[in-house]
């Protein structure tokens, strides 16, 4: 599953207009970099998608539609267009590549929606084959404290769009389950492999390494670290592939622009990742399939 | 208050190394840059002269010297140099060298009682030098919580890098509008440090006071994140009176965008007086703006990638 593109009226932060996440031969692309100013309303975009993946299935994280909606305005409008793989039409019985849907907030009338997109958006499950909406909010940090989450697919699928503390609050708790799961574990080593410069999860003592240092307890990571490993960690758990992966700020916690783009494109498999950076760094090293969105939303 | 030399010995994370940071003009430079790839030590370097300062007279009375041992060693050591300025300490100018050791009985040092009080001594006067972290996970505070504005409560929180640590923010908006000087220092550091960003408290809300580019005020919350580390930095030197002050910063370049960053930190070396700010980067264009003297290298920074346009 991926986001075709969407179309915003009245949306706080976000110009009225039509923004495309579709690359010049018409698909829904693998990258989309969103670009602007500090204050151009980047954050402001990937909020409304989440929100409006919340509007068609609620996973509990509820829509704040006071800061939605635009000051002075009632309501605000939201058409979002979702393309779906030739997998996806066949398990939610339709032909149509790429479905709508339009979203009113602030008034009492009804979203108009597909059923199929709405099944398709429902299902969730901890394997590469299901498609999942994920959001790493530009607040993600690991949580190291406060007791351990409990790692199953009913309680985790809250947390996919969520930007509360607790999103993390899983990591602990996989890494001990990591021993008993070889091919998680695999999964966690490479990716981290990819996102961290010093940072691996060694296989044979189920242990994470810092260079030459043995780390004891997850608080012993860098801030660039404990960004790697959320997003490992995350990809692991979930089996996060063939689904739309929302990042704010990739390079927020140290991450150099080019790693952190390789890293994510390891998550899984088909993930089409849209970014949002004010760095140019970042943008720079997108390859040029990618699709690049610059906001300047500040007057709205 | 300045840092004028660190010398760590034995201390986890780090390489043993001797760090002058005195200028010619006999005084320690007033800005210093900890630069380096990610994880090469950076936040460790600055947290160390914190833990540092803590053995030496303690705010929080906290140090888990267990922390700074080296694998395999007994004790870990580093050697400060806290350099008073003619107010401090009497009338005299000096630069004291202090040997904090991190050991199985927790963090010494040698520090005299007069340095060791002079350290210790917190409260919101500007004239009086302190310490301040803003650390790497800097952001706006969760939920509802408001934190007193008073100098013992707010202690606790100076080295801190608790999510809580900003939540003072919401009650220090609302009494601001009864704190003239506080809020010309508020109003003044926002525009400084948050491009666009005014300080326009709405008669209704004070907590709503924020205009980004003109537009209708808003709460801490709705900024962008770039705005919103703006306002935090100010908010905390209005509220604590960050002047004589040793300040480390983690990482500008964490919301500013990298094109800005060597402005936005030449606006941070101006907010306050006499203030000593100690900043970890990987922003090559951040290390190239200062003179090499002002340099802690803790290794190679990678080159910029080329930039297409204008």
């Amino acid at each position: 599953m991926k986001l075709f593109g969407i179309q915003t009226f009245g949306v706080r932060g976000v110009a009225d207009g039509s923004y495309s996440f579709a690359n010049a031969a018409g698909d829904a692309a693998d990258l989309v970099v969103v670009t602007g100013a500090s204050g151009a309303g980047k954050t402001r975009l990937l909020e409304l998608l989440v929100a409006a993946r919340e509007a068609l299935a609620p996973t509990d994280e509820g829509i704040d539609e006071d800061v939605l909606i635009r000051r002075g305005n009632r309501t605000a409008k939201a058409i979002i267009a979702f393309w779906l793989s030739p997998d996806e039409r066949a398990i939610a019985g339709t032909t149509a590549a790429v479905i709508e849907a339009e979203l009113v907030f602030g008034a009492d009338e009804p979203h108009r929606e597909d059923p199929a997109l709405v099944f398709l958006l429902e299902r969730y499950a901890h394997d590469d084959a299901t498609p999942k909406f994920e959001y790493f909010s530009e607040r993600r940090r690991l949580d190291v404290g406060g007791g351990e989450m409990d790692l199953g697919e009913d309680r985790q699928r809250r947390f996919r769009t969520s930007k509360s503390p607790r999103k993390f609050a899983f990591v602990p708790g996989l890494l001990a389950a990591l021993r008993l799961e070889p091919a998680r574990a695999a999964r966690f080593a490479s990716t981290l492999a990819a996102l961290s410069r010093a940072c691996r999860y060694d296989l044979t003592h189920h242990r994470l390494v810092s260079g030459t240092r043995v780390l004891g307890a997850l608080d012993e990571l860098t801030g660039s670290e404990a960004d790697a490993v959320l997003f490992a960690a995350t990809a692991a758990l979930i089996g996060l592939s063939r689904s739309i992966v929302l990042v704010d700020n990739p390079t927020v916690a140290g991450i150099d622009p080019q790693r952190a783009l390789r890293g994510l494109a390891s998550l899984g498999v088909d993930n089409q990742l849209i970014v949002t950076t004010s760095s140019a760094a970042l943008a720079t090293a997108a390859s040029g399939t990618a699709v690049r969105l610059v906001v300047d939303s500040t007057r709205f | 208050m300045k840092i004028s030399y660190v010398a760590p010995r034995g201390i986890a994370g780090l390489q043993d190394m001797t760090v002058d940071l005195m200028s010619g003009s006999g005084r320690p430079h007033d800005l210093v840059l900890v630069t380096g790839p990610e994880a090469s030590g950076k936040t460790r370097f600055l947290e160390l002269i914190l833990a540092g300062l803590e053995a030496i007279g303690p705010y929080e009375g906290i140090v888990r010297s267990e922390d700074w041992v080296d694998e395999g060693g007994t004790d870990g050591q580093v050697e400060l140099g806290i350099w008073l300025g003619e107010t401090e300490l009497g009338a005299r100018t000096s630069a004291a060298r202090t040997l904090v050791t991190f050991g199985a009985d927790g963090a010494t040092s040698d520090a005299p009682r007069a340095l060791a009080r002079l350290v210790s001594r917190y409260d919101h006067d500007p004239s009086h030098g302190k310490r301040e972290y803003f650390h790497d996970g800097r952001q706006p505070a969760w939920g509802a919580r408001r934190d007193g504005l008073g100098a013992l409560e707010q202690s606790l929180w100076r080295c801190s890098k608790d999510p809580q640590k900003y939540s003072f923010i919401g009650r220090f908006l609302s009494e601001l509008e009864r704190d003239p000087a506080r809020a010309r220092a508020f109003s003044e550091g926002l525009a400084s440090l948050a491009e666009g960003v005014r300080y326009r408290p709405a008669p209704d809300d004070p907590e709503a006071c924020f205009s980004s580019h003109g537009g209708l005020p808003v709460r801490l919350a709705e900024l962008a994140s770039a705005e919103a580390d703006g306002a935090i930095i100010a908010a905390t030197a209005a509220l604590i009176g960050l002047h004589h002050s040793i300040v480390l910063l983690d990482r500008p370049e964490r919301y500013v965008a990298p094109e800005r960053v060597v402005a936005w930190v030449r606006a941070l070396a101006e907010l306050g007086n006499d203030n000593q700010w100690i900043i970890a980067t990987s922003e090559p264009r951040l290390a190239a703006s200062v003179d090499p003297a002002q340099l802690v290298s803790m290794g190679p920074l990678l080159t910029a990638v080329p930039e297409v346009g204008a």
